[in-house]
């Protein structure tokens, strides 16, 4: 049910893209686990199919974060991004900020993702010691300086920097490192956090295990 | 993702102001963690983060706007506002909480001066500061706040150059954060010095001859490191699907435990290189062994770093595979 709503979604975002102008708006939909902060996130993540994902026009990710409480911004982030960095397919990637401090995407190309399928994504900092480690299908690729956290909220996030650009994603078996240093699936509660203005794409919460995007009528977007 | 969005700074002054008068909280979902919330003398509830994507500087995601006194009558450290020009109690805009009860961010004049307050997530501010100095994307070093050391982050010089400029120091086991994207860390100095002045010597006479310039040492001269080769010892159980093959990490720590540098060693790399603060740590080397994550560790290394000299070391990984 789920993949036919994106296909069709993908049938008419590739007309609209013949028949409109797209500009650039980078819009984002997020929603979290706002009971308890966590030191890891982990879920499986939904990779478009590929009439999806062939015609962007621009790049279109979707991630997992463990994002400081503080309110410092401070974040550690893993997913999947196609058309950037010089890769068209959809490419496994990490990302940090810390004391503000961002760096570039890290794409990580030893692990393949096939379209319209599931790729299994974490981001933990196993002995809570404020160093991150990034996996994709069990296999650890990268790693984090030492951050300025280990708790943070854990965030699931579709975002696209095209109006003609799908958002569409799903997030499921939403998993938390706690502080036993034990994943517990599914989040304890998760909610809305954050929409772009304006966009027609919103959070759509199943259950506290599974998250989609979409632009169904139960989809929030507060702005 | 990084964002794309090159004026971010002007976006987010705009939408904040707007966002923080709009921030309603959602009452839709309440259990087991509400009544943990209200056991702490809180409701915890989900909150609309008032910010372009619920990671702005200022406002925590989750967190709600209180006031001063709330916020003081809730969090277990001292609230010392900044007497500067640039931010003082006179131009304190918003005061936020984080939803968890131990940070608090204040912003002044709009967000031209935020200054966020949490606990220390560190035990050595200088051996955590100068880990970032030599690890992170951009230009930093070692300064003092009040006499304390603390990390100074030059503007608009990580890899997409948008990064605020960033003042950190510990205060009595507190970090106090003071950030800008409008004024240079000079200015974010003096601001910290104010802080800093009314906390950590109450009944003191004090001068103010040490204050404003935060003198910056010379911390990279200060660094050792460590150069070394990992060597997988045991063979792969048969239950895995993956051997060193699925990477391995390198970690030093001090020998109370703290974790202060790491190197990933993707497939089947093995030579590594930590930079590390002069003194004595613990290295140790693991496997990633499994997809679900199991980690096979060996005895650790014991070693002195010296300022700027590498000591060589080979470590062990996979013990427990053996």
């Amino acid at each position: 049910m789920a993949l036919e709503q994106e296909k069709k979604k993908t049938t008419s975002t590739t007309l609209a893209t013949q028949a409109l102008d797209c500009p650039t708006n980078r819009v984002k939909s997020k929603g979290y686990d706002y009971v308890e902060r966590h030191a890891g996130n982990q879920a499986w993540i939904y990779v478009n199919t590929s009439s999806t994902l062939s015609n962007l026009q621009d790049s279109d990710a979707r991630s997992l974060f463990v994002e400081s409480a503080d309110g410092s911004g401070d974040n550690v982030e893993v997913g999947w991004v196609a058309n950037d960095g010089g890769y068209q397919a959809p490419t496994v990637y990490a990302a940090w900020q810390n004391y503000g401090v961002e760096i570039h995407p890290r794409y990580y190309t030893g692990y393949h993702l096939d379209y319209d399928s599931n790729a299994h994504f974490t981001v933990e900092d196993k002995f809570t010691d404020g160093f991150f480690d990034f996996e994709v299908g069990g296999y650890g690729f990268d790693s984090s300086p030492l951050m300025s956290f280990s708790y943070g909220y854990d965030v699931t996030q579709s975002e696209h920097f095209n109006s003609c650009d799908s958002m569409w994603a799903h997030f499921f078996d939403l998993s938390y490192y706690n502080v036993q240093r034990q994943w517990v699936s599914p989040y304890e509660g998760l909610s809305y956090l954050y929409c772009t203005p304006g966009s027609v794409w919103g959070y759509h919460k199943i259950d506290n295990s599974e998250q989609y995007v979409d632009q169904s009528a139960d989809a929030q977007c507060h702005g | 993702m990084r964002p794309r969005v090159r004026n971010a700074v002007i976006v987010v002054s705009v939408v904040v102001t707007a966002a923080f008068v709009g921030v309603v909280l959602l009452n839709s979902e309440r259990n087991s963690a509400a009544d943990r919330g209200r056991r702490l003398g809180r409701i915890l509830q989900p909150s609309r983060s008032a910010d372009l994507g619920g990671a702005v500087i200022g406002r925590p995601p989750g967190g709600e706007a209180v006031t001063l006194a709330e916020a003081r009558a809730t969090v277990h450290f001292p609230i010392s506002l900044p007497t500067t020009t640039a931010a003082n109690s006179q131009n304190l805009s918003d005061v936020w909480e984080a939803n968890t009860d131990d940070a608090v961010d204040l912003n002044f004049d709009g967000s031209d001066v935020t200054v966020i307050l949490r606990p220390a997530a560190y035990s050595d501010a200088v051996t955590r500061y100068g880990m970032f100095i030599q690890q992170d994307d951009a230009t930093a070093s070692l300064g003092q706040v009040d006499g304390s050391p603390a990390l100074v982050i030059t503007p608009n010089t990580d890899e997409p150059q948008t990064n605020p400029a960033w003042i950190a120091f510990d205060l009595n086991g507190v970090e106090v954060n003071v950030v800008s994207h409008v004024y240079g860390t000079s200015t974010l100095l003096g601001v910290a010095d104010s802080i800093a002045g009314q906390t950590s010597c109450g009944s003191c006479a004090r001068t103010t001859r040490s204050r404003g310039a935060g003198r910056r040492l010379g911390i990279r001269r200060r660094l050792g490191s460590v150069v070394g080769v990992m060597r997988v010892v045991g063979a792969p159980h048969p239950s895995r699907r993956l051997s060193h093959s699925g990477g391995a990490v390198v970690r030093a720590f001090t020998l109370s435990g703290l974790a202060v540098a790491s190197e990933y060693l993707h497939g089947k790399a093995t030579r590594f290189r930590l930079a590390l603060a002069p003194g004595k740590y613990r290295v140790v080397a693991t496997t990633i062994s499994d997809a679900a994550g199991r980690e096979e560790h060996c005895p650790a290394t014991v070693l002195y770093v010296r300022a700027g000299r590498p000591v060589s070391v080979r470590v062990n990984a996979g013990c427990s595979a053996r």
